[in-house]
């Protein structure tokens, strides 16, 4: 199971807990398959991730990089490996390692989908 | 040797004329809520005297985060919404930004990267107690907000030392504190907790500062909220929340690791909810 914010929902993705709205009500519970119309209702009531079963981090990784500009992947890549470079075997520094190229290639995608809406727009 | 430095880094932040002072604000609304159950007319009162923490108040209660279909213009109401720790957080990062302000530090510290580091921090620090169930994730906070404040000291009352370890730590590679210890003898975590001891906050949040690093630490020192301040630096720093003038990321302290009894799964919500929060916080709060 992983967090996954409401953007990077899939539809036939499988709840692993119920998703809530902020005053804690149901919206609805573990173990369903994610529809189009569920995803929309997230939208409407204000959750902004919710929990899913079997999450490929490691496939979401690769997504993200291929919606992203090579040049943009490349550099959040290299600084990163400045950032953590050298640390021998330390599976915490890893994990935080992994999480952390993650989650800013993540805002690195949206920042680019910003972009992109701004363009549409004008 | 220890002692010999200690007393140098006494005389640095007792020379300096005129020192910023922590704002009374946060001392009173701290002593207040401390004491009694003090009424939310009370601690609105208390807050309306600093109108720059007022604004902030009602900056952040309309804020996105909230997400309010109402403008809501009256402090008592924010304070009701967010809470006494949201408030007493947001008035220590006000405090603090003032005095921040009130630096004139040297062109090569970036004042702010090093707001957003702070905010940073302390925001980990937090989600990190809290997720680990610690019972004063405020306090946490602040140790987090004030953990680098030695480095804003350095760079504005030791100005050409501080130079010179900028240099060596892009030369070398360095953590910043390894080059001031071999610079100049002592490192930004004791000229921190000097100035915390100064501004006398409590022994708790002293500690955080003085130890963020875990060096130089007395046996039995090693607590949960050190340990959060110190993971909190390394996560903030890798997740690139401005910049503490680092080149690395801090390598996690196993025994603190240890200590604060969280999986290494807990890493990946304490990571997403940071990186949300700091969104949130900075926006509100950017460096002006």
């Amino acid at each position: 199971m992983g967090i996954l914010s409401i953007n990077d929902l899939k539809v036939g993705m499988v709840l692993a807990q119920p998703a809530k709205n902020r005053h804690g009500t149901i919206i609805l519970d573990k173990g369903n398959e994610l529809t189009e119309n569920h995803i929309n209702s997230f939208k409407t009531w204000g959750i902004k991730g919710v929990d899913i079963q079997d999450i490929d981090y490691d496939q979401i990784i690769q997504q993200e990089m291929e919606t992203l500009p090579d040049d943009v992947a490349e550099s959040i890549e290299r600084e990163l490996g400045e950032l953590f470079h050298p640390f021998e075997a330390n599976p915490i520094m890893e994990e935080i390692y992994k999480i952390a190229k993650r989650i800013i290639l993540k805002q690195a995608a949206d920042q680019t989908d910003g972009v992109t809406d701004e363009c549409e727009k004008g | 040797m220890l002692l010999m430095n200690a007393k140098r880094v006494d005389r640095i932040i007792n020379s300096i004329g005129e020192l910023p002072i922590l704002p009374t604000i946060y001392a009173r609304l701290t002593h207040i809520l401390n004491v009694s159950d003090a009424s939310i007319s009370t601690i609105s009162n208390i807050i309306s005297e600093d109108q720059s923490v007022a604004a902030m108040v009602l900056r952040m209660v309309n804020s996105a985060a909230y997400g309010f279909y109402n403008k809501i213009g009256e402090l008592q109401h924010a304070i009701a919404i967010l809470g006494l720790n949201e408030i007493k957080n947001l008035v220590l990062a006000t405090s603090m930004y003032n005095v921040v302000k009130g630096f004139r530090p040297s062109d090569r510290f970036d004042m702010q990267e090093f707001w957003k580091h702070s905010i940073g921090c302390a925001v980990s620090a937090r989600v990190l107690a809290e997720t680990a169930y610690l019972k004063n994730p405020e306090a946490v906070f602040t140790g987090g907000l004030l953990h680098d404040i030695g480095k804003l000291i350095h760079a504005s009352y030791l100005r050409e030392e501080f130079d010179n370890v900028v240099a060596d730590v892009e030369k070398t590679g360095s953590q910043m504190s390894e080059s001031e210890r071999r610079l100049l003898g002592f490192d930004h975590a004791q000229t921190g907790s000097a100035l915390a001891e100064k501004w006398l906050l409590p022994r708790e949040i002293v500690n955080m500062i003085a130890y963020h690093h875990l060096t130089d630490m007395p046996p039995d020192t090693l607590t949960k909220e050190i340990a959060a301040v110190h993971i909190g630096n390394t996560l903030c720093t890798a997740l690139r929340m401005g910049s503490g003038g680092e080149k690395r990321v801090p390598m996690v302290n196993h025994e603190a690791w240890e200590i604060l009894n969280l999986k290494v799964s807990d890493l990946e919500y304490v990571m997403q909810r940071s990186a949300k929060l700091f969104e949130e916080r900075v926006s509100i709060m950017e460096f002006t």
